[in-house]
């Protein structure tokens, strides 16, 4: 087996599992038009991801938005929360207080872990949680890539460096939030349901 | 009441393939080929397309040995009435434009 058809049939899995199992046979239906020696593979195997992809987000649009829209309000609502509290602490003559750069950024992920695991309780909150993680630790360094052109720079690593821990403590605080937030936010929500 | 979308471009050109031969069952590798489409952008209407009732498909056995059996398409009334409704709709707004030849 060529290594193109190797790599074909398992993006024709990643895509059987987007779509989800009412529209596996569409992509069964692509495969086997890539089977023709003279078609290439690759491109109908990419060709099905792109379609899954299409059919899943069409389908789980709520989830989608979510998704794409919980990181960067989190941002949004961490960095007006930090500003306003290293304001007050130096208009207070305080300076910077210790561990408000983690406890702000804790409790601003909050609530949107959360309502990711009230969107999808069970086990994709976990995934959810972890999507997002990914998702808010991307954003600043891209932002300031391409809007200033500034060097890939640490996140929460060095907000929490500068309190003389470890950078990577930072980093699995952080995910530690998101995914405890979507779980709890699962769970609330299956609670909620089973008392109905 | 439910008002009824207009089918986008890349859905009339699909359509439009499959009334071309409306009786026969047409693969999606010759509908690829008749419309230009890419896979991505074909599977996706022939989805909507089959869920709103507009075609219909079912698996094939191929007649090649060992190739596995084929998902093939065929036009249904309800396509090719959306596909008149279009065409009817073009001409009406030509007609409302006027011939420029006319002016």
């Amino acid at each position: 087996m060529r290594i193109t058809h190797r790599i074909a049939a398992s993006l024709f899995t990643i895509a059987r599992w987007l779509a989800g199992p009412e529209q596996r046979e569409w992509i069964d239906a692509m495969q086997a038009e890539a089977c023709d020696d003279a078609q290439p593979a690759l491109g109908w195997a990419a060709g099905a991801v792109l379609s899954a992809a299409r059919l899943r987000a069409a389908r789980d649009w709520q989830l989608v938005a979510a998704l794409l829209l919980a990181p960067p309000l989190a941002l949004a609502v961490f960095l007006a929360v930090f500003f306003a509290t290293a304001m007050v602490g130096r208009a207070a003559g305080l300076g910077t207080l210790p561990f408000t750069t983690p406890l702000v950024m804790a409790l601003a992920v909050l609530p949107f872990a959360y309502a990711l695991g009230r969107i999808r309780p069970g086990r994709a909150a976990k995934w959810l949680g972890l999507g997002a993680f990914l998702a808010f630790q991307a954003l600043p360094p891209a932002i300031f890539s391409l809007a200033f052109g500034a060097p890939f720079v640490f996140w929460w690593g060095l907000n929490v460096a500068v309190y003389n821990l470890p950078w990577h403590v930072g980093y699995l605080a952080n995910l530690a939030v998101w995914i405890a937030g979507a779980v709890l936010g699962g769970r609330h929500r299956r609670a909620i349901a089973g008392r109905a | 009441m439910t008002r009824e979308r207009r089918p986008s471009a890349q859905t009339i050109k699909v359509l439009s393939a499959l009334a071309h031969s409306r009786d026969a069952w047409r693969y999606g590798l010759e509908l690829i080929e008749a419309t230009g489409l890419k896979s991505g952008s074909l599977y996706p209407i022939l989805i909507r397309c089959a869920e709103r009732g507009l075609l219909e498909s079912r698996w094939i056995e191929p007649d090649v040995q060992g190739r596995p059996p084929r998902h093939a398409y065929r036009i249904l009334p309800a396509g090719l009435a959306a596909l008149k409704r279009v065409e009817t709709g073009h001409a009406t707004r030509s007609d409302r434009k006027g011939n420029p030849a006319c002016a």
